[in-house]
């Protein structure tokens, strides 16, 4: 493969760059002495000889850029030469670099933020199987304006007793509790919850069970599912 | 009256230098410029830094290495030699330099006719 035989080689001369701008000028250096020395022989002054002999040669300097761009990775070489300036540039004025390096940290730091959140909220589905079919059901009042309310017990039993639009249906109410008996109170998460709810939710118990119908009667003896 | 100088056709410049190695074996930048001019009998005008690239083409793609030696002027030179991809290259090129060349003068010719 011509093309990739040629890239590996610019490859290196790029990584080599220092020590083949050395040899290149060696070897245009050995190339104009002999063309100067070989107009010598020929009866030209010292003076003559060269000038003759830049001419004949043309440009160094334009054979040694076009050398270069043959030889490297220019456009790598180009990047290389602006990120030292670059950092020159910072070294030179702290004052400029420091505002420059807060401003990038502020505009990173609120992005991650922003986008945590956003990823949390939005992309990311909720971990419970096939969630995207999990939908939350309110009681609305549109005479009071109120769209998203509680429902009262009784009339969730009667929802889930005429239901034919869900596979299974819960109810919960979540209020924190606080914790006391053992060391120092605290104040836990805390949900009272039909049974459905484990149905909707997919939920699996890691010991023991989850609540059956028979836990949501009135009367039944009381169940807590500790996490 | 002298005739008036060509410049070294695009592309020509590849070939005219392998030619020039496989006929003379190993030589350094100046040697091949000195042998071009000499067999074109200074017809072709040749700016001789326009060779360095070239010859740096040719090494990258395989066709000619290069070794650093000593000049007849004992200075430190690089000698550049053929290889044997560069002798096959060389003669698919030759080939499809006369077929070209063989063509146009069948053109110019014809018009004249």
């Amino acid at each position: 493969m011509g093309g990739l035989r040629v890239l590996a080689s610019r490859l290196l001369s790029f990584l080599r760059k220092p020590r083949l701008d050395e040899d290149l000028d060696v070897e245009l250096g050995s190339h104009l002495q002999l063309l100067i020395e070989e107009k010598v022989r020929r009866g030209m002054s010292a003076e003559e000889a060269r000038y003759a002999a830049r001419r004949e040669f043309g440009g160094v300097e334009q054979t040694r850029e076009a050398y270069r761009d043959a030889r490297g990775l220019p456009m790598l070489e180009v990047i290389v030469q602006d990120l030292r300036y670059a950092l020159r540039t910072l070294r030179k004025n702290p004052g400029f670099a420091a505002v420059a390096i807060l401003t990038l940290a502020l505009g990173i730091g609120a992005n991650t933020a922003i986008f945590s959140v956003v990823n949390a909220v939005l992309l990311r589905p909720l971990p419970f199987p096939q969630a995207d079919r999990i939908v939350a059901v309110y009681q609305t009042s549109e005479r009071i304006g109120v769209l998203r309310n509680g429902v009262s017990f009784p009339n969730f039993e009667d929802w889930v007793q005429q239901n034919h639009s869900f596979d299974a249906m819960g109810a919960f109410h979540a209020s924190d509790i606080t914790m006391t008996g053992a060391g120092d109170p605290e104040i836990d998460p805390s949900a009272v919850v039909t049974s459905g709810l484990f149905s909707v939710l997919g939920a699996r118990p890691v010991a023991g069970r989850l609540f059956i119908p028979s836990d949501d009667l009135l009367g039944a003896a009381p169940v807590v599912l500790v996490r | 009256m002298m005739a008036p100088r060509a410049e070294v056709l695009q592309g020509t410049l590849d070939l005219i230098v392998l030619k020039t190695l496989d006929a003379i074996g190993p030589l350094h930048g100046y040697g091949i410029a000195q042998r071009i001019q000499q067999v074109s009998e200074d017809l072709l005008k040749l700016n001789q830094g326009t060779l360095y690239p070239a010859l740096l083409r040719l090494e990258q793609r395989g066709w000619i290495n290069s070794n650093w030696g000593v000049s007849e002027n004992n200075r430190k030179a690089k000698y550049y030699s053929l290889t044997r991809a560069g002798r096959e290259q060389l003669t698919s090129e030759a080939e499809s330099w006369e077929r070209m060349a063989a063509v146009m003068a069948r053109l110019l010719g014809a018009e004249g006719a």
